[in-house]
């Protein structure tokens, strides 16, 4: 049987604003101030997934990925142009791969963000870890 | 591969509660003690996300006038509030570019996260 497959979802346009981007800062203990041209924290890209109005959980549920059954195994960020606040970021994950292996699946995600101008800003890769607890 | 100065800090509880509501992750594993030890753990358990964040931190405050270009982690084992962390990092120059490798342990010496990053520039 072949595991592997491809599916995409789309979060919607996140619109970065500053309140979120200092509460975020200061929740990582960062201590500066963030305004209109300083680059947001290199994790921000986390908020983008998680306060979206398509989260990072029906993204899960729409790749049949059990999220209260996984691990965060692996986190990777490649940055190509900075993200600022009034920015909107647009996000596409791919579910690139799904692998079978001693009794844990292992889910290989990549997320592309682009900016209002349709430029790439950076892309997320991520490797989540579903025990197998009823593999007998 | 020199040394970076070890850089030591306590996770309290508190800062997980901060952490869920800026990221908006509310994983009842990262803010629900009670779901957490339903799954096995002592405690409510750090988000991967926020180790990332501080190890993010870490890089931009050994290199204040860089640029982060590429950072990859491996969480291998649960943080829980209370946890004390140290976190170690190593750098050198290849091809004009400053690359490193970062690890955070626990005071028992529990390997908490591996990774290695890039900066876009290199500065000395």
């Amino acid at each position: 049987m072949d595991l592997s497959h491809t599916e995409i979802f789309h979060f919607e346009p996140f619109r970065i604003e500053e309140g979120k981007v200092n509460e975020f800062a200061k929740a990582l203990g960062i201590d500066e101030v963030f305004t209109d041209n300083t680059a947001v924290p290199p994790t921000f890209f986390t908020v983008i997934d998680y306060w979206n109005d398509r989260d990072f959980y029906q993204m899960l549920e729409e790749f049949n990925i059990p999220s209260n059954n996984v691990l965060h195994g692996e986190q990777s960020y490649e940055y190509m142009v900075d993200v600022f606040i009034g920015d909107t970021i647009s996000a596409k994950a791919t579910l690139l791969k799904t692998l079978h292996k001693n009794n844990k699946i292992f889910y290989f995600l990549e997320t592309i963000y682009t900016n209002q101008m349709k430029i790439t800003v950076a892309i997320g890769r991520a490797t989540l870890i579903e025990l197998e607890l009823d593999s007998a | 591969m020199k040394e970076l100065p070890a850089i030591n800090f306590t996770i309290a509880q508190s800062n997980l509660v901060r952490y869920a509501g800026a990221s908006g992750d509310f994983n009842e594993l990262h803010t629900v003690p009670q779901s957490a030890i339903e799954r096995g753990h002592k405690n409510v358990v750090a988000h991967g996300m926020y180790i990332m964040g501080l190890s993010s931190n870490a890089i931009m405050r050994w290199f204040p006038n860089s640029k982060l270009q590429h950072i990859k982690v491996r969480f291998h084992s649960a943080v829980y509030p209370g946890g004390k962390l140290t976190i170690n990092g190593k750098w050198t120059i290849k091809d004009a570019v400053t690359q490193g490798s970062i690890e955070i342990i626990d005071n028992d010496g529990q390997l908490k996260l591996i990774g290695n990053f890039k900066l876009n520039k290199s500065i000395v």
